[in-house]
């Protein structure tokens, strides 16, 4: 089986890795706020990313997220870098996967 | 009769606004707006006055949702109740603080996290102004079981 990075090109990828179909997404979402909706695909990504595996927070694994840059005034929003602090359990990546994809793709913070 | 003509949010501005008189009159309808939003919370109830929601304004809001969106819905109207309405800009320098929590052996509050022009919770979850720090402070004692339902699995 391919790597995830490599499965993963686009949101459709993001909702096969979840074995959920455009429909089943639509319905899921129906009647929610836009950010609601935003918070939702997030978390699909994310674990789609991780191949379906919780993290663990007592395996001493660092779990990465990724951190924005907010102000217009700095071209608008942007990624920026991680942290590996994760505040929050539904959105974390295993930073081996971060790594990973941070050199193979852009190499912008590594 | 006067509260009957004055909503909570036009008050709000007003004691924000530099028109003295506006301000006395604004703390004369809504006398809590003098006091420290950390004297103006103390539950969940209390935040969603704050955000002008009734009780099933917020369960009409919950429907659909799993509970650790709840949570998350939750998580966000505890911050904008902080904030008191004001929505961060990552432009005018002033830090904005996240709290972070430790998820080994239970979920407790562990540190904080402070950026001006990033985010890595997203606009709706940083505290904003002057008091920003003691806010987050302030609703983390209050509201572990909130952000221990949004941010747990």
């Amino acid at each position: 089986m391919s790597k995830v990075i490599e499965r993963i090109n686009n949101w459709s990828d993001v909702l096969t890795e979840n074995n959920i179909t455009e429909s089943q997404f639509q319905e899921r979402v129906k009647g929610l706020q836009p950010d609601e909706i935003g918070y939702i695909k997030e978390k699909l990504i994310v674990a789609a990313y991780n191949e379906g595996k919780l993290p663990d927070w007592n395996d001493d694994t660092t779990k990465v997220y990724p951190i924005f840059k907010m102000s217009s005034s700095g071209g608008g929003f942007s990624f920026d870098g991680h942290g590996t602090w994760d505040p929050r359990v539904r959105l974390s990546v295993p930073a081996s996967f971060f790594t990973a994809q941070m050199h193979s793709k852009t190499c912008m913070m590594l | 009769m006067k509260k009957a003509v004055l909503s909570l949010e036009l008050a709000t501005k007003m004691f924000k606004g530099n028109d003295p008189e506006l301000r006395a009159f604004a703390v004369e309808n809504y006398p809590d707006l003098g006091k420290d939003i950390k004297d103006r919370i103390n539950d969940f109830s209390d935040i969603l006055s704050l955000n002008n929601m009734s009780q099933l304004d917020f369960e009409n809001r919950c429907e659909n949702k799993c509970p650790h969106e709840i949570g998350a819905l939750k998580e966000e109207l505890i911050v904008s109740a902080y904030n008191e309405g004001v929505k961060p800009d990552y432009s005018d320098g002033t830090i904005k603080y996240c709290p972070i929590f430790n998820h080994s052996g239970g979920f407790s509050f562990y540190v904080l996290d402070g950026w001006n022009s990033v985010s890595g919770v997203g606009s709706r979850r940083d505290f904003c102004g002057p008091n920003a720090l003691a806010n987050l402070r302030d609703a983390v004692t209050k509201f572990l079981p909130e952000y221990k339902e949004s941010r747990t699995l």
